[in-house]
């Protein structure tokens, strides 16, 4: 199935345009460049529009515009009609088909607003021995459907950024979604949640009339309904976790080479704390410093004479005159009495000369004698400080050093921390993902908690309702008789059995071949092919993509290996999906840079073997080289040429 | 809607002792492609029809 023709009829800038896409062999590739705001989005909402009427990829200046174009809504008079409409024609292999979306619009006295009157959406079938068919209404919803279903418009046709950013956006419960829809295994499970009413009714029948047994069913009923509630709560519970999962990822993204602003700007706030005690602590030991100085200057000036004292106290008790052993007092009172104080006889002659020698001796009286005795100890003190003045001088000098250490070091660290966060202009943002992170971590955490709680409340619950169903079921056949309306719910309880049982097998089996699908487009078109082992699609539907080392790699994966692996789950989710539709790609390799721009364009011609692709490209990312890879493939190239004003766009073809 | 063969080949697979389940269940399937609205009498006459075929074996 491919495009073969679009055409625009006031359509946003599109006045009225057309570009036909012809027939290639090969290559299926097919570019449209343009500047930014020359229309390349508003072509993919175009196509959009068409098919599902809305428009999702609406920038804030075509919001705040009416989907008229702006010419062609000058030139209608106030309260007179104007048509928009969008065609795209398809081949098949049975022939033509085209989506015609057509809207009526009515110019309104508030100038420049228009009003919807009608919509119509059509398909006209130009097939071989056919003729030309029309449909409308639900016979046109269901040519869409086998184009491209809405549920899975969004593998079809996107944003280039969607490549980028798809495994932050994406969940597993997304994939999930999506594996239900392509397999219609939706089908399936609407038919087994019906299939639960109606047994419950038909229970309803079996036990009316008899109350002891009705009372089982509503006991039944009961734990079914509990079960059902932790099934929910489950799911629920499920969706946060994937959810605060997909914010972790995406603020580590964000984050990834940033620092934690909040906890910087505290650490600077602590270290310009630290740099007044700092600044206190240096005062003070430079006060000690200057004390010590002076009290130093007075004893170094004291120091001769100290020394001369404690050398002449040296010198006195070196002669044995210092300390006295004889007291003079005690000898003088003998000789004026005559009489020894000691043994209480009278003094001879020669005791009394003898005496007097010693007195002689004697000449410092015996206070001074300990006085001196007294101070040699503390003169010796301060001498020894003096001495030691150097040594004191040289540990107080090298404090001080120790302390404008400290001051510098921490002044290195708030500079640090300034420069680093000048870095960053958007300081706000950066603290509020580490706010965001941080609390989903800790949201995640307790949700998984939850999990095993409810997991479990709902096992004990699953076992419960087996015991009471075959308590039900012995009180009903407790005749032995079974009647009709039992044969029924059995037989229906069986069928939804067997649709559950199909539901598993199918979901496995599209989650096992997406998988691999994935894997082996991904091997096949990546250009480091030595780095990477496998896809994984986990049961929760949570991609990874496993380094040769074992690893999950995929956050550590650069834009261009993140674009190839959501492009290769996208090719496998078309081949699995049986949609041959195009792939649509509006500015592909805007966020792909260098050598890995030329890289992604190979693998997108390679891929247009297969399937017809559409790029819309600014000239930005058409440069030499991709027009190198890209040129001798393309099947055509359109130009996207604004003019007046940027009120219209002209497409044309090279 | 025609539904995915994908789907038929499955319940086509399953082993089930009466074959009437299957037929049951597609039936079902192809009723829930017209996307109906109140569903309850057209699941109750299909499995009526189906399960009363063969008596007090049905389903089992």
């Amino acid at each position: 199935m491919e495009i073969r023709q679009i055409s625009l009829e006031n359509y946003r800038q599109f006045r009225n345009q057309k570009i036909i896409f012809k027939n290639c062999v090969g290559n299926n590739i097919h570019i449209v460049i343009g500047t930014n705001g020359a229309g390349k989005t508003n072509l993919l909402n175009g196509i959009n529009w068409c098919l599902y009427n809305d428009e999702p990829h609406l920038g804030i200046n075509s919001k705040a515009l009416p989907i008229v174009n702006l010419f062609t809504l000058e030139e209608t008079d106030i309260g007179s009609n104007c048509n928009v409409c969008v065609e795209i024609c398809c081949k098949t292999d049975q022939g033509l088909f085209t989506f015609k979306r057509q809207s009526l619009f009515r110019k309104s006295e508030n100038n420049n607003q228009v009003f919807n009157i009608n919509t119509d959406f059509s398909v006209i079938t130009q097939f071989e021995n056919q003729g030309t068919k029309f449909y409308q209404d639900d016979d046109a919803q269901k040519w869409l459907n086998n184009f491209v279903p809405l549920s899975i418009r969004e593998y079809f046709f996107f944003d280039g950024e969607r490549l980028d950013n798809y495994f932050i956006k994406e969940t597993g419960s997304k994939i999930k979604d999506s594996i239900f829809e392509i397999s219609q295994i939706k089908l399936l499970s609407n038919v087994r949640y019906k299939l639960d009413n109606v047994i419950k009714d038909l229970l309803k029948e079996e036990t009316k009339n008899k109350p002891d047994i009705d009372e089982k069913r509503k006991d039944y009923e009961d734990t079914q309904e509990l079960i059902s509630d932790y099934s929910f709560e489950l799911s629920e519970i499920r969706d946060q976790i994937s959810k605060s999962q997909q914010i972790i990822t995406e603020c580590n993204e964000y984050l990834r080479g940033m620092p934690d602003v909040e906890v910087l700007e505290a650490n600077r706030e602590s270290l310009i704390q630290k740099s007044g005690k700092i600044k206190n602590k240096l005062l003070s030991k430079k006060d000690d410093y200057s004390s010590f100085n002076k009290d130093a200057v007075i004893q170094i000036n004291s120091y001769p004479g100290i020394s001369f004292t404690i050398n002449l106290i040296d010198e006195l008790h070196e002669n044995g005159k210092l300390p006295p052993n004889i007291d003079k007092n005690f000898l003088e009172n003998m000789v004026l009495s005559e009489k020894c104080e000691i043994c209480g006889n009278k003094l001879s002659l020669s005791s009394k000369s003898r005496i007097f020698e010693l007195i002689e001796k004697i000449k410092l009286s015996s206070t001074v004698s300990h006085g001196l005795m007294e101070i040699r100890p503390s003169l010796r003190n301060i001498s020894s400080s003096i001495k030691d003045f150097k040594n004191n001088l040289r540990k107080l000098s090298s404090e001080m050093e120790e302390i404008e250490k400290e001051r510098d070091e921490n002044q290195r660290s708030i500079d640090e921390i300034n420069q680093t966060l000048e870095g960053f202009k958007d300081k706000e943002k950066i603290v509020q993902k580490h706010k965001d992170r941080g609390l989903h971590e800790q949201m995640k955490e307790d949700n998984l908690r939850r999990e095993g709680v409810i997991q479990n409340a709902l096992e004990e619950a699953k076992k419960e309702l087996k015991k009471k169903k075959k308590e039900l079921d012995a009180a009903i056949n407790t005749s032995g008789h079974i009647e009709k309306a039992t044969m029924q719910r059995i037989f229906a309880e069986n069928t939804r059995e067997v649709a559950a049982n199909i539901e598993r097998k199918l979901l496995d089996e599209v989650r096992e071949k997406i998988e691999n699908t994935t894997d082996k487009i991904f091997k096949d078109l990546v250009w480091k092919k030595n780095t990477f082992k496998n896809v994984k699609l986990s049961n929760d539907y949570s991609l990874s993509l496993i380094h040769v080392d074992g690893y999950e790699c995929l956050g550590s994966c650069g834009a261009a290996e993140r674009a190839l692996f959501a492009l290769s789950l996208t090719l496998a989710i078309h081949k699995e999906s049986g949609f041959s539709s195009p792939l649509i790609i509006d500015t592909p390799i805007a966020r792909i840079s260098g050598k890995n721009r030329e890289n992604f364009s190979r693998v997108l011609g390679e891929v247009s073997v297969n399937k017809q692709i559409f790029l819309f490209l600014t000239h930005d990312e058409y440069s030499s080289s991709v027009n190198q890879i890209l040129n001798p493939i393309l099947c055509s190239k359109h130009f996207l040429i604004s003019t007046n004003n940027e009120k219209e766009t002209l497409i044309e073809k090279e | 809607m025609s539904i995915n063969p994908r789907i038929f080949k499955a319940i086509n697979d399953v082993e089930v002792q009466n074959s009437r389940l299957k037929k049951l269940l597609i039936e079902l399937l192809k009723y829930e492609t017209t996307d109906p609205g109140w569903y309850k009498d057209k699941y109750k006459e299909l499995i009526s029809e189906y399960s009363n075929e063969g008596g007090k074996e049905n389903g089992n």
